[in-house]
């Protein structure tokens, strides 16, 4: 891990046939912060995740996590690159729902290359701090705030250095977004990532560090006075 | 999540072209060229539904090919022309064609529900959209029966294919020897030219090719409505259970009723007493067989993934285990047809192989007869590995977004497919191996009775087909681990489930 911004993202444009979605886009994401994206539908806040993910690949741009550049294009490389410095939140959770909870969490340290029983013990140990019993259940009998707190604990599995969150609590009740949201915001704190949330929810937004708008393609700084974490 | 669209053909149509809204107004009809266009449109999931419906087509299209011009012409193609040419076993050979051809049909329409559910989503689209449920049924007909001309097509460049090779190669003829007293025996096969027979004569006779032109799109017709009724748009689709199984407890009694049927036909082979299983046992045998495989095979593949699972530091294993136990019905479903194939290729071998060891026997005709027969088992199990593609592929299919998921929390490309292949492969190879062997005992101690001679299995023979099926499972199975990862695709999850 070097002492750098987690993640750093500069000049990126991406455009889908004549449409542009991302016109030199720049960010910078600090350790142990948060930082939430907001922006209407179509503005291309998921293409930016998935761009920070290295599943979709700019026109123009460089992206580092931790000082390493994401390497578009090497299939191997860029997957390396999420097993070991980036974590990832979806809408639906997506996990897969033959595995038990802890398996599920379990499965990103396997492909990271631990031992089952290392990966399970730290399975259990994420699980239990995000308060979601490790059991042998289907994760289809968990509710939907449980879900999502596996699939964060599935996210911190390998110690990411950056943790991207896409509508996390988009399919949420505000109780359990509200439980979600202080497993997640309190995360940059207690480990040292940096955390990009992207969401369509002021409350959800209000509580990052930084709020940005997507805006024509461009990352703009929201300031919204009274709206403090 | 955003609602951004790139150039993603997955996402279906209606938000790039409004189709058929206007034109079904009043009377609720598409138009025919909006149907059309709806059935080859949908995306590469309908392209590759319609590829695995064409193939299984085009092979049925061959039978009916090769079955139509084998009526019309017998001495046409020179393949056994001794067997063909005998009016007597003539309708028999047509039966046998007409058999393996079921099959191939009833693959087909499996595979008219690849993506069944994405499909429903997409025709419950129309619905909304104002199209009746005729107009459904209309879309997925067109589709259907694009797939049957595909396959017809498909078939038709197969016998040329055929018939060109047995043009260029000839055909399969005994190598005999003579001996004393003016009779001779079989000693080997070779390939003998082709008397008469013109690469130029490419094409089967007009008549074959009008009968396959109209039975295959017709019954792929028939399948897709019968597929259709389970995704009909408004129809509520209960998710699969995903509850584990426990099978061994039901399996065991069979595996068992299995294993000691084994143990006494063995048992009659070694002590001379062949004679004794006559042919009420070796049917019975199969029918065991049969169900103790099937069953013994999803058990036994369940049981060793419970083990397997907690245990294993590989994540494509641990997901191929929990897969199995999930889903412990889904690929030996799908290998059904290729197990009963190569059971039934064991009864055939084991039958020839006793038939040719007896005495007093037209060594000849029985040679060509076993030698068709084994020709229509390839083809048979041909179509089975299409099956168990077919059941792969939807496997596949209905977990995309969970394998664009796993890959963007760091998995390899490809990692939920290869544990996909490797849970169709688990349960159903061994259950091959097995079937072969089973098939070939059963076979030979049947027809040891009637032919009065002691049963003789190729045991060489057989474990040869076992292993050369796994071989032809393994290959088939290499596309879908390719379009498995083609499957894995970012536009998933930019798409809210």
């Amino acid at each position: 891990m070097t002492s750098g911004p987690a993640a750093r993202v500069a000049g990126l444009s991406l455009r889908f046939a004549d449409r542009v979605v991302l016109d030199g886009a720049d960010l910078v994401v600090e350790r142990a912060s948060s930082v939430a994206v907001t922006g209407g539908s179509g503005s291309g806040k998921s293409s930016l995740l998935l761009c920070l993910l290295g599943l979709l690949r700019p026109d123009a741009g460089a992206i580092e996590i931790d000082g390493s550049p994401v390497a578009f294009g090497r299939a191997g490389a860029s997957a390396r690159l999420r097993r070991e410095k980036v974590g990832a939140v979806f809408q639906d959770g997506s996990l897969l729902p033959e595995l038990s909870p802890r398996e599920n969490v379990a499965l990103a340290g396997m492909l990271a290359g631990l031992p089952a029983a290392e990966a399970a013990t730290r399975a259990e140990e994420l699980l239990d701090r995000l308060g979601v019993p490790a059991g042998s259940r289907s994760v289809d009998e968990f509710s939907g705030g449980e879900q999502q707190r596996i699939a964060v604990a599935r996210a911190l599995m390998n110690r990411p250095v950056l943790l991207l969150a896409d509508e996390p609590t988009g399919s949420l009740d505000p109780a359990t977004r509200n439980q979600v949201c202080d497993a997640l915001f309190a995360l940059p704190g207690e480990l040292g990532c940096g955390l990009v949330v992207v969401t369509h929810d002021p409350a959800v937004a209000a509580r990052a560090d930084r709020r940005l708008r997507l805006v024509d393609g461009c990352l703009v700084e929201e300031v919204v006075a009274g709206m403090g974490r | 999540m955003t609602g951004q669209s790139s150039s993603g053909p997955e996402q279906p149509t209606l938000s790039t072209r409004s189709v058929g809204v206007g034109r079904m107004g009043g009377s609720g009809r598409l138009g025919g060229r909006d149907a059309w266009w709806l059935a080859v449109r949908g995306g590469h999931l309908d392209g590759l539904r319609i590829a695995l419906t064409a193939a299984a087509s085009s092979i049925a299209a061959l039978l009916v090919l090769v079955g139509g011009d084998i009526a019309r012409r017998p001495t046409y193609l020179p393949y056994l022309p001794g067997l063909l040419t005998d009016r007597g076993l003539l309708p028999g050979v047509l039966l046998a064609l007409a058999l393996t051809c079921l099959p191939a049909l009833a693959v087909a329409g499996f595979a008219t529900r690849v993506g069944a559910a994405r499909r429903s989503a997409r025709l419950r689209t129309y619905r909304l959209s104002g199209a009746s449920t005729a107009d459904v049924r209309r879309v997925l007909g067109i589709e259907g029966a694009l797939a049957g001309l595909l396959g017809v097509v498909g078939g038709l460049v197969l016998y040329a294919v055929l018939v060109g090779v047995i043009a260029e190669f000839g055909s399969p003829a005994p190598l005999r020897r003579d001996l004393v007293g003016g009779s001779s025996e079989i000693v080997g096969w070779h390939l003998a030219p082709a008397v008469g027979l013109r690469v130029a004569d490419l094409l089967p006779h007009a008549w074959a090719i009008a009968v396959a032109a109209v039975v295959v799109p017709v019954a792929v017709l028939a399948a897709a409505h019968l597929a259709a009724r389970s995704v009909d748009a408004l129809t509520h689709a209960d998710p699969p259970s995903r509850r584990p199984v426990r099978l061994a407890g039901r399996a065991l009694p069979l595996l068992l009723a299995g294993g000691v049927l084994a143990v006494v036909l063995v048992a009659w082979i070694a002590d001379g007493r062949a004679n004794a299983a006559g042919l009420p046992v070796g049917a019975l045998s199969v029918v065991l067989v049969v169900t103790g495989l099937l069953d013994a095979g999803e058990a036994a593949a369940s049981s060793l993934a419970d083990i397997v699972a907690p245990r294993t530091s590989r994540a494509t294993v641990l997901l191929a285990a929990r897969h199995v136990q999930a889903t412990p019905r889904a690929m030996t479903r799908s290998g059904r047809f290729l197990v009963i194939a190569c059971l039934v290729g064991g009864i055939a071998a084991g039958a020839g192989s006793t038939t040719l060891a007896a005495r007093d026997v037209d060594v000849e005709f029985f040679s060509q007869s076993y030698a068709l027969v084994g020709v229509l088992i390839a083809i048979a199990v041909g179509v089975g590995a299409l099956a168990l593609l077919v059941g792969v592929v939807e496997v596949i299919v209905t977990r995309r977004r969970l394998a664009s998921a796993t890959r963007a929390v760091g998995a390899p490309p490809g990692a939920v497919g290869r544990a996909v292949v490797l849970a169709a492969i688990a349960p159903v190879a061994p259950a091959v191996v097995l079937a072969w062997l089973a098939g070939a005992v059963a076979g030979g101690s049947s027809m040891s009775r009637g032919m009065g001679s002691p049963v003789s299995v190729p045991w060489g023979w057989i474990v040869v087909c076992g292993l050369v099926t796994v071989l032809l499972l393994a290959l088939l199975l290499t596309p879908a681990f390719v379009a498995s990862r083609r499957m894995a695709r970012v536009t998933e999850l930019r798409t809210a489930a």
